[in-house]
């Protein structure tokens, strides 16, 4: 175990990426004393952020970079993923589990994001593109 | 990792062993071609054991939703066995355990095709 540590990465769009930010941010939360379950739930939430990142907001366009920040504060995992992109209203998506979307191949992602962690927060910036910012408590009191 | 699958007939239906991760890019795409292929061949059987697929994210759940609606669109069907616990959670928290018929023994989930 090791003490609170953060990291901050300029990233490439492109599906390495998506690869590279599940690798180092599952060793981060190992590191920060996650539990397996803790890790691939992390794991499951930076890969589906990421994705969204690369081929939603920057579209798969070279030119734009994703940022992807981590830090141990407050008893927990903060990530935060932005991208370059021209954001979208998350309030807007689709919920998945209803009936009429069950069949649908895509549409998932954000609700998985959701259910795997403790708190999620979407906010398309001034700037450009959309900041996620996502927490997962270290012990359950925390939540 | 790669997904790695390995076909085999076991009374008329095809039971597909897969082994890996069901994430983003290459592993999504082998499982589309793989169930486009069996389709394609006339099989319209098919059963996933999952027992060796450790993990699955959005994109891999599409690909198995997008079989499902291929193969029940043509008459056919996709079941899943031997799901893990992280598999098997992932199902029920976006509700496709209402979607798929899960077995956790072979020869029961065999004998369920018509």
């Amino acid at each position: 175990m090791f003490p609170a540590e953060r990291l901050a990465l300029v990233l490439e769009s492109t599906h390495r990426t998506v690869e590279l930010a599940d690798r180092i941010l599952r060793r981060f939360s190992q590191k920060a004393g996650c539990t397996e379950q803790q890790q691939t739930e992390i794991s499951l939430a930076v890969r589906e952020v990421v994705a969204n990142a690369v081929f939603h907001g920057n579209a798969g366009d070279a030119t734009k970079k994703v940022s992807l920040a981590a830090e141990v504060r407050n008893g927990g995992i903060v990530i935060c993923v932005r991208d370059e992109g021209e954001g979208f209203d998350p309030t807007s998506l689709p919920d998945p589990c209803d009936p009429a979307n069950l069949l649908l191949d895509h549409g998932r992602g954000v609700f998985l994001v959701k259910t795997s962690m403790d708190e999620v927060t979407m906010r398309r910036m001034d700037s450009s593109g959309m900041e996620v910012t996502m927490v997962k408590y270290l012990s359950e009191t925390m939540r | 990792m790669s997904l790695k699958a390995v076909n085999r007939q076991v009374d008329g239906v095809t039971v597909v062993d897969l082994n890996g991760r069901i994430v983003l890019g290459e592993a999504t795409t082998t499982l589309r071609e793989l169930l486009q292929n069996l389709v394609g061949q006339g099989q319209k059987k098919i059963l996933l054991n999952l027992s060796d697929v450790s993990y699955i994210d959005s994109s891999g759940l599409g690909a198995l939703v997008s079989g499902y609606t291929t193969l029940t669109g043509q008459s056919g069907q996709l079941k899943l066995l031997n799901l893990t616990k992280k598999v098997q959670d992932l199902l029920q928290i976006t509700k496709l355990l209402t979607v798929f018929e899960v077995f956790s023994d072979e020869a029961t989930a065999v004998g369920s095709f018509k």
